[in-house]
C-alpha cells in the first residue's frame, strides 16, 4: 500500500531534523539564540499568579486528555513546572487536575520537583493534584463544579480540549478569574478567545518551556521552527507560481504527492 | 540511571516508531499496531491504579468526614457496583447497556447542551467593539451565526446579488478562515515537530524528576 | 441601568434563551431551510452519484454527546442509500460511538428490509488505532480480526466477500460522522483515493472547509443545520427540522444580546467621556 506523499515527508522530516540539529549543537557551542517574541499569555503568568497570591485564592492548571505519551503533556509540563515554582516561592495554593492516573503521577513529580527547587518541599499537599477520570464531560462537570467552590483566582487550560472548553472557560470567567488558555485544536480556539484573558494559538502552547526556562537548547528548537516555517512559505509561493505557468506540470505538487 | 533508561527508551522507540511508518516491510509486520495494543494493555492495567486512587482519596475523605463526604461515598459506590456488574455480566448484557443509554448518554448529551447557554453569556460578554478588530469579528461572527440560520435566506436570499448573506458566509469561511486556518495548521505541525525532536533529544527533562 | 446592562447577570440571558428554544418546538413555526451548494450538497450528490451495489463505509466518530447532531444525519444518508439500493459498512474509529448507533442503525436498516451480512453490515471497533486501518488496506479481513461487531465470522456474510481490502475498488465511499479526533485525517492522510464525505459538528466546519477546495474532502454536512438541509434533499425530515426554528430563534436571541451589549458599552464609554471632562 502506497501512501501519498511518504517519501517527500520523510525527506521533509529529515530536513527538518538536520536544521534543529544544527540549532541545538549551536546552541551548546555556545552561539547567541535570537530572542523570542513577546508571548503575552506567557508574560502574564507571573502578574496572574501574584493576583492569587493577594487575593489568597489558588491557582488551578487542568488538563484532560494528556497521556504520558502526548506531546502535550510535555507542554503541560513545561508550565507547570514554572507555576508550581511560583506558587512555592509566593505561598500559593496550587491546583493540578489530570484526567489520565499515570499523567497525574507524573505531574505530582514535576510539582514537587519544582517545590524543591524553590526550598519549600513541605509546602507540597497531598490534594495539590487531583485524579479525575477523564469521560469528557464527567470531567468537566466535576471540574465545574470544582471552580465555583474553590474559586480559584487563576485557572490555567493547557492542552487538547474538546467542547468542554466552553463550560470550562466561561466557569472560569464567572468566578472572576484570570483565564490563560493554550490549544492547538483550532476549533475550539474561537471559545477560548471569547471567555479567556489570554490564549495561545497553536505552536505557542509547545513554545513555554523554551520561552519560560528561557535555556538556548530549547529556544534553539525555536529557531529551527520558525526555519522550517520560512521553508514553508517558500515551498507555497514556489507552488503557487508553479501552478498558475502549468498547472497540468506542476513540479512542486508532483514532488509533494510522491 | 533513574534519568537515563527513560530516556534512552524514549529515543530507541521514537527510532522504532519511525520507522515503522515510513518503512515498507514493518508496516506489513504490523509493528505499530503492536506497540499500540501493549499501550492499551498498559491504560487498562492504569485503569486499577486510577480506581485504587479514587478509593484512597475519597476513602480518605469519608473517613475523616470532611465537608460533603457523603458525595465522596455514593462516588465509590456508584463505580464499584457498575464495575463488579459489568464484570460479571459482560458489555453486552441489556441492562449494563440500559445503565449506560439511560444514564450517561443521556447526561453527556445534556451537558453539551449546556454548552449553548455557557455560549450566549460568553458572547455577551465578548463581542464588543472595543477595537477595529474587534468590530470586525464581531461582524464576521453575526453574519456567520445569521446566514446559517433560515432568518439569514429571508433577510437576503442566495438567490438574489452575490449569493446572498449564506455567499458572502462562503466566502468568509472559505478564503480569510481557510487561509488562517491552514497557516495555523502548518504552525502547529511545525511546533509540534520540534516539540517531539526535543523529547527525541532528550532535552526535555521536566518529567524526570530531580537530578 | 448602563451598569446592570454592562453586567447583566447571566441567568436572565439563560432564561431568555430556554424561552425561545421552547417555544418553537411547541409551535413550530417552519421556516424554510435552504441548502447550501457547496458543503451539504456536494454530499449529497457524492453519495448519489453512486452506481447500485456500491459499498459506502460509515466511519462512527463521535460520542454520546453528540448524538442529536450527527445521528440524523446518518439516518437521512442511509435513506438517500436506500433510494440508491447502496450497500453499508458500519466501522468506526472510536468505541463509545458504535456502542449506542449500533442498535440505532440496525432498526433503521430493518425498517428498508436491509438483510444484515448480504445489505449492511456493521464490523465493529478495532483496537490498533490508525495501523489497523492500515492493515485493513492490505488485507481487510486479517486488520478486522475477521469478526463482525457480534463475533460473526466474516465467511458467514456474503458482503465481505467484496471486501478483500480496504482500498477504492472496495469501497466507493467513506462517510465520516466526526466530533474529535481520531477522525478524518486517518482517511486524508492514508486513503486518499477512496471518495470522502464528512458529517461534521458545527464546531469543526472552520477547520474541515479548507479541505473542500483541495478535493480532500468531496463533501461537508455542517452541523445541525446541514442535517436539516440533508433532510429535505432526500425528502424525508425529521427532527433537526424540527429543531432549525429553535437554532434560528437562539441565534437571533445571540445576536440581540450582543447589540444590547455594544449599546450598552458605547452609552458608558460615552458617559464617561462627559464625566471626564
Amino acid at each position: 500500500m502506497s501512501v501519498d506523499g511518504a517519501v517527500s515527508g520523510f525527506i521533509t522530516a529529515i530536513v527538518l531534523m538536520v536544521i534543529t540539529w544544527y540549532y541545538v549543537t549551536s546552541a551548546r557551542r555556545g552561539k547567541q539564540m535570537p530572542e523570542i517574541r513577546k508571548l503575552p499569555g506567557l508574560d502574564a503568568i507571573d502578574e496572574a499568579i501574584g493576583r492569587a497570591t493577594e487575593m489568597g485564592r489558588p491557582v488551578l492548571l487542568a488538563n484532560r486528555t494528556a497521556d504520558v505519551g502526548s506531546v502535550h503533556s510535555f507542554a503541560l509540563w513545561g508550565y507547570m513546572g514554572y507555576v508550581a515554582g511560583l506558587c512555592a516561592k509566593y505561598d500559593t495554593n496550587f491546583i493540578n487536575i489530570a484526567g489520565d492516573y499515570l499523567a497525574a503521577a507524573v505531574n505530582e513529580e514535576v510539582i514537587k520537583q519544582s517545590y524543591l527547587e524553590a526550598g519549600r518541599p513541605e509546602a507540597f499537599k497531598p490534594d495539590t493534584v487531583r485524579y479525575i477520570p477523564g469521560d469528557q464531560w464527567a470531567w468537566t462537570s466535576a471540574v465545574a463544579g470544582m471552580l465555583k467552590r474553590e474559586r480559584p483566582a487563576t485557572t490555567m487550560w493547557i492542552g487538547y480540549f474538546y467542547a468542554e472548553s466552553m463550560t470550562l472557560s466561561e466557569v472560569g470567567a464567572q468566578i472572576g478569574a484570570i483565564q490563560i488558555a493554550a490549544t492547538t485544536n483550532t476549533a475550539q480556539l474561537p471559545f477560548f478567545v471569547a471567555a479567556c484573558d489570554y490564549t495561545l494559538i497553536g505552536e505557542e502552547e509547545y513554545a513555554a518551556s523554551a520561552y519560560l526556562s528561557k535555556e538556548p537548547m530549547l529556544t534553539g528548537t525555536l529557531v529551527a521552527e520558525d526555519v522550517g516555517k520560512f521553508i514553508v512559505v517558500v515551498v507555497v509561493v514556489l507552488g503557487v507560481i508553479a501552478q498558475l505557468v502549468d498547472p497540468k506540470a506542476n513540479l512542486i505538487s508532483n514532488w509533494l504527492k510522491f | 540511571m533513574k534519568r537515563q533508561v527513560p530516556l534512552i527508551l524514549t529515543t530507541a522507540m521514537a527510532i522504532v516508531v519511525f520507522l515503522s511508518v515510513v518503512s515498507y516491510s514493518l508496516t506489513e509486520l504490523q509493528v505499530q499496531a503492536k506497540i499500540d495494543r501493549m499501550r492499551q494493555f498498559m491504560t487498562a492495567v492504569l485503569m486499577f491504579m486510577g480506581v485504587a486512587n479514587l478509593l484512597r482519596v475519597h476513602g480518605n475523605v469519608i473517613s475523616k468526614k470532611e465537608r460533603n463526604w457523603m458525595f465522596s461515598g455514593w462516588l465509590l459506590v456508584i463505580m464499584f457496583v457498575y464495575m463488579i456488574f459489568g464484570m460479571a455480566v459482560g458489555n453486552k448484557n441489556l441492562t449494563y447497556r440500559w445503565f449506560y443509554d439511560a444514564i450517561i448518554v443521556p447526561v453527556n448529551g445534556t451537558m453539551y447542551a449546556l454548552v449553548a447557554f455557557y455560549l450566549t453569556s460568553a458572547s455577551y460578554k465578548a463581542f464588543r467593539a472595543r477595537t477595529a478588530e474587534a468590530a470586525i469579528m464581531m461582524v464576521c461572527a453575526a453574519w456567520v451565526m445569521v446566514s446559517n440560520v433560515p432568518v439569514g435566506d429571508f433577510l437576503w436570499p442566495s438567490t438574489s446579488a452575490l449569493g446572498g448573506m449564506a455567499g458572502i458566509r462562503d466566502w468568509i469561511v472559505s478564503v480569510p478562515n481557510s487561509a488562517v486556518s491552514r497557516a495555523i495548521a502548518v504552525g502547529i505541525f511545525l511546533g509540534g515537530f520540534a516539540s517531539n525532536l526535543r523529547i527525541f533529544l532528550g532535552l526535555e527533562r521536566r518529567h524526570l524528576g530531580a537530578g | 441601568m448602563l451598569e446592570k446592562l454592562n453586567n447583566l447577570d447571566s441567568r436572565w440571558m439563560y432564561l431568555a434563551l430556554v424561552i425561545v428554544l421552547i417555544i418553537p418546538v411547541i409551535k413550530p413555526i417552519g421556516m424554510p431551510v435552504s441548502v447550501n451548494k457547496d458543503l451539504t450538497q456536494r454530499a449529497y450528490d457524492t453519495i448519489g452519484a453512486l452506481p447500485a451495489g456500491s459499498i459506502v463505509m460509515f466511519d462512527v466518530a463521535y460520542s454520546a454527546s453528540t448524538d442529536t447532531e450527527l445521528t440524523p444525519m446518518m439516518m437521512a444518508i442511509m435513506e438517500q442509500m436506500a433510494k440508491k439500493g447502496l450497500k453499508l459498512l458500519v466501522a468506526g474509529q472510536w468505541e463509545s460511538g458504535l456502542f449506542f448507533v449500533k442498535d440505532k442503525v440496525a432498526a433503521k436498516a430493518k425498517s428498508f428490509g436491509w438483510k444484515y451480512g448480504v445489505d449492511w453490515v456493521n464490523i465493529g471497533f478495532k483496537a490498533g488505532g490508525i495501523s489497523t486501518f492500515r492493515a485493513m488496506a492490505t488485507d481487510f479481513w486479517k486488520g478486522a480480526m475477521g469478526i463482525d461487531i457480534d463475533k460473526t465470522p466474516f465467511e458467514q456474510l456474503p458482503i465481505m466477500q467484496r471486501v478483500k481490502k480496504l482500498d477504492e475498488n472496495a469501497i466507493s465511499c467513506i462517510v465520516i460522522y466526526e466530533s474529535g479526533s481520531p477522525g478524518m485525517e486517518t482517511w486524508i492522510t492514508y486513503f486518499p483515493k477512496i471518495s470522502l464525505v464528512k458529517a461534521s459538528v458545527a464546531a469543526e466546519i472552520a477547520s474541515s472547509v479548507r479541505y473542500i477546495p483541495t478535493g480532500q474532502l468531496k463533501g461537508l454536512i455542517p452541523g445541525m443545520r446541514g442535517a436539516a438541509e440533508y433532510e429535505k434533499l432526500v425528502g424525508k425530515p425529521g427532527v433537526s427540522t424540527q429543531l432549525m426554528d429553535a437554532q434560528s430563534l437562539s441565534c437571533l436571541l445571540i445576536i440581540g444580546l450582543i447589540v444590547l451589549g455594544n449599546i450598552a458599552f458605547f452609552s458608558s464609554k460615552k458617559k464617561a467621556g462627559h464625566i471626564g471632562r
